[in-house]
């Protein structure tokens, strides 16, 4: 049995603490039973959303007498949890498909208020879907067919860490069932010989639009998923109500996120989902959850890797040195959970670590660690893409991680610090914030599609913090800019035009070149405007250090 | 979960992460369970008997799949299990680049490995070339070199360890741009013209230049044995492909694409060894490192081979089938002693693996 509760009502409170003029939930909820009490919109009082409020609900069993008796009443009827005694099989399966159908109803009208942004964001994505391609989505589509014809998750030659290409399998798999896996791509040969003539990694052969539908549509719920989470931890600030629904928007509708996820079909956006679904979970107290959740992130993009420390001092800040080290036991354990599920066999590892170390230029995107460089020494390195951006030295690269990791520690214990006072959470989104572009600094090539790692702390770090929040719109777009300015995003659309013509030529040179642009274009604007960032919030964090030390004294 | 609060967060973010990893384990469960993984199964039951090679063929495919058989005779070859490559990028490239370069060395390994007659590939620096050229080569010793370009270590205007390894047994692969015509420093870019470079000279040290013109960049149309083998291998460099009608004369053999009178892939005898010679730059490792393994899988390598017969058979998805053959051997080219009877199963679908030698000795 369980009972819904409001942490902080703003109004009369009946016998739930809920607003007696609230029209939820109308009588207990029982288990089998699919007509949660849903309040209707119509319902506030007080101009607030109700689909906010419904989410500060709490784990806690605070049953009023009124409920117990109810309860009693139930299970002495048979209905609720006692129909577990003695019915059937069939009425239990039943009870139980009623049970859940009804809590995701409950949770579809918790998300009412997103109901037309979702739609739109839909739309867009699904018109995407069909037409456009890219060189990565290609590469997508190769792993998915090998795989398909018996081949495992590094037979292609890829160096994506695993539970990317065990996603991708499940995508070849099932359409698979329509569609011979051959049919997955379309040979191209003049995208193959501009490889040699531009040096750039054009693939040999482009998708059809039924891999890139099926690929992208498996991205749409991590797309979404990361939005409501966004639009859940932006309830906790204070009662403004519209600025999480328009966090969730900027998230949704962003120009970055649909065009990374839905023209490209990148997948960075799942391993955003669960970084900050940790976040969500450390937040909720969850430790071990929170720790399957990084070690899902980390498996599929390696960079989650440096936010550890943060999650870390989540899980000990301000707590006794026991329950501390308890709680980074599960989280821990957590991630052992899951590196034992995304891991397996055993030679999985392996081929991944042999393919991410022995090529070349490969495993420079996914956490800054360049073990190529060890082979290169001590020639002048590779030339095709760029000379600048490349570190061909062990010590360099080396050098590159170190920095990564003694700055994302030291943000760490600095939040802590920060934390002991004031802004806690607006602090805590800006510390990642921070920690992700301690991540740039450490990679050799930072791609645009990799901007989506920060744009839910960016966007989170400045709803909190009320004097950032007029222009935390005009923030939000700095990644945006840059993956139109460095990238030349619509471009990418040309490529789509392969798809379904004859005019491969053109447009492969057109992305060709604006790709091979972009990879040398894009880092000195980031490494020059995240410095700017870092400072900035270092300043942020010491004016709100201050400013709270002043207040106590 | 759900039961103890319908509607937390925390029990929402549980069932996302379970399901998330219940799917990655059916993916699991489908790649690595022989019964639902996408490999195609084969076996072969073959004999020759009354000048007549026949047998039958079971073939099962749980996807859909285009499969071809190839029944040749063969001069009796070297099992090859590791072939060396050159790869330094400190040494420039032509018509090449270092990911498909070094690539190729993957590819081969893992395709190999899937047919279960793996094949591994030692990669050799260019300050370990020279130790290795003038160490004569055993039976089957085979140096790809997909540079484009050999270094300084081992050719020169005045200095060619190469061709003398060749012409002493050796199997050189060779791809990129014109072989012989640079000769590249470590740390230098590449130039031409550069009184560095050997230029035509370099060439003829392998070969013939006569054999050599071509104007195409694609290479469409397969030749019989292309198709056989599955060597579909569609780039060329102008200029740098091979005349198959001049070939014969230097005991050449086209196994590559046909375009306008030239082929992008030939077997081309040099002393006792001989140059593999892909007209085409690097480009395509996962393609390459297939045309590679069924070169030296099927023994095509050795230039010695007579087709016998060629056939396809499409699958529908979970389909089982079993093909009888029957087919008369009339010409031995290489004694009856020394000649083996082969097939060779190939899944042609893009970026497929499968493919399977089985061979008998025709005495």
């Amino acid at each position: 049995m369980a009972s819904l509760t409001r942490r902080h009502s703003s109004g009369g409170s009946g016998s739930l603490g809920v607003p007696s003029r609230m029209a939820w939930p109308r009588r207990p909820i029982r288990h089998g039973d699919a007509n949660y009490a849903i309040p209707e919109p119509g319902n506030r009082t007080d101009g607030s959303s109700l689909a906010g409020r419904l989410f500060e609900v709490t784990s806690e069993s605070t049953h009023s007498a009124g409920e117990q008796e109810v309860l009693a009443s139930d299970e002495a009827n048979g209905i609720g949890p006692a129909t577990h005694r003695g019915s059937s099989l069939i009425s239990s399966i039943h009870a139980q498909v009623r049970d859940v159908l009804g809590r995701a109803r409950y949770l579809i009208h918790y998300f009412a208020e997103l109901r037309w942004i979702v739609l739109i964001g839909i739309l867009v994505r699904v018109c995407l879907w069909v037409y456009s391609s890219q060189a990565d989505l290609s590469g997508f589509a190769s792993m998915s067919v090998t795989m398909a014809y018996g081949g495992g998750p590094y037979t292609f030659g890829n160096n994506y860490p695993p539970a990317w290409p065990l996603l991708l399998n499940l995508v070849g798999r099932g359409m698979a069932i329509w569609i011979p896996p051959s049919g997955f791509l379309q040979a191209t040969p003049l995208n193959a010989i501009l490889v040699g003539r531009i040096g750039i990694l054009e693939p040999p052969a482009l998708v059809t639009p039924a891999f890139s539908v099926a690929e992208k549509t498996l991205l749409l719920p991590f797309d979404l998923g990361a939005g409501l989470i966004i639009y859940c931890l932006a309830r906790s600030f204070d009662s403004s109500h519209l600025s999480p629904r328009v966090a969730f928007a900027v998230w949704f509708l962003n120009p970055l996120v649909i065009t990374v996820s839905s023209v490209h079909g990148n997948y960075d956006v799942i391993s955003t989902f669960f970084v900050l679904l940790s976040l969500l979970m450390l937040k909720k107290g969850d430790q071990l959850f929170a720790g399957i959740s990084a070690g899902i992130a980390i498996t599929l993009e390696l960079y989650p890797i440096f936010l550890v420390p943060l999650f870390v001092a989540i899980i000990v800040r301000g707590k006794r040195r026991v329950v501390a080290f308890r709680q980074c036991v599960w989280f821990i354990m957590g991630g052992a959970i899951s590196g034992l599920v995304l891991l397996w066999p055993p030679d999985l590892l392996s081929q991944f670590l042999v393919n991410f170390s022995a090529g070349p230029r490969v495993g420079n995107q996914f956490g800054g660690f360049w073990v190529w460089s060890i082979t290169t020494l001590p020639g002048p390195g590779i030339q095709t893409l760029s000379d600048t951006l490349t570190a061909d030295s062990i010590i360099v690269s080396l050098a590159c991680v170190a920095i990564a990791t003694v700055s994302v520690v030291y943000l760490a214990f600095a939040w802590i610090t920060v934390s002991r006072f004031r802004c806690e959470s607006a602090a805590l989104y800006f510390t990642a914030l921070a920690s992700i572009f301690a991540i740039y600094f450490s990679l050799p090539i930072v791609q645009p599609q990799n901007l989506i790692w920060a744009l839910p702390f960016l966007l989170l770090g400045c709803l909190g913090t009320k004097s950032l929040r007029i222009p935390f719109a005009v923030a939000s777009t700095i990644p945006v800019a840059f993956y139109f300015v460095g990238l030349g995003g619509p471009l990418y659309l040309f490529q789509g035009l392969s798809t379904f013509t004859s005019l491969v030529a053109p447009s492969t040179v057109i992305s060709s070149v604006t790709q091979f642009a972009s990879y040398h274009d894009v880092f000195f604007p980031v490494l020059l405007v995240s410095t700017f960032v870092i400072l900035a919030l270092a300043l942020i964090e010491t004016l709100q250090l201050g400013r709270a030390e002043i207040v106590a004294a | 979960l759900l039961r103890r609060n319908p509607v937390s967060a925390k029990a929402v973010g549980r069932v996302v992460i379970i399901v998330f990893l219940v799917l990655i384990l059916v993916s699991e469960i489908l790649l690595y369970t022989p019964a639902l993984s996408g490999r195609l199964s084969l076996s072969v039951e073959m004999g020759v008997s009354d000048g007549r090679i026949s047998g039958n063929d079971t073939i099962r495919s749980p996807v859909a799949a285009d499969v071809r058989q190839a029944l040749y005779l063969v001069h009796q070859f070297p099992q090859i299990s590791t072939v060396y490559l050159y790869f330094d990028t400190s040494y420039p490239w032509s018509y090449s680049n270092p990911v498909d370069w070094y690539g190729i060395s993957a590819h081969i390994e893992t395709v190999s490995d899937f047919r279960g007659v793996p094949i591994s590939v030692v990669v050799l620096s260019a300050s370990q070339l020279p130790g290795f050229l003038t160490t004569s080569p055993a039976p089957g010793t085979v140096l790809i070199v997909a540079s484009g370009v050999l270094p300084d270590t081992v050719f020169t205007k005045s200095l060619n360890l190469v061709a003398p390894w060749v012409k002493d047994g050796g199997i050189l692969v060779w791809m990129g741009d014109r072989i012989g015509t640079y000769s590249g420093q470590s740390g230098v870019p590449l130039k031409y013209p550069s009184p560095l470079n050997p230029g035509a000279n370099g060439t003829r040290e392998f070969l013939n230049l006569s054999l050599l013109g071509g104007t195409s960049q694609f290479y469409n149309s397969t030749s019989m044995l292309a198709s056989a083998f599955n060597l579909n291998y569609t780039l060329g460099i102008p200029f740098d492909d091979l005349n198959t009608t001049r070939l014969p004369a230097y005991n050449g053999t086209s196994i590559g694409n046909l375009q306008g009178g030239f082929t992008n892939l030939a077997i081309v005898p040099l002393g006792s060894g001989e140059i593999i010679y892909f007209g085409g730059p690097t480009e395509d490792a996962t393609n390459l490192g297939l045309i590679l393994t069924n070169l030296l899988e099927t023994g095509l390598y050795t230039g010695q081979v007579v087709l016998v017969n060629v056939s396809s058979i499409a699958l529908s998805a979970g389909s089982s089938i079993v093909v009888p053959f029957s087919f008369p051997l009339s010409y031995y080219p290489y004694g009856a002693g020394s000649t083996m009877v082969c097939s060779f199963f190939t899944q042609t679908n893009y970026l497929a693996l499968f493919g399977q030698t089985n061979c008998i000795p025709l005495a």
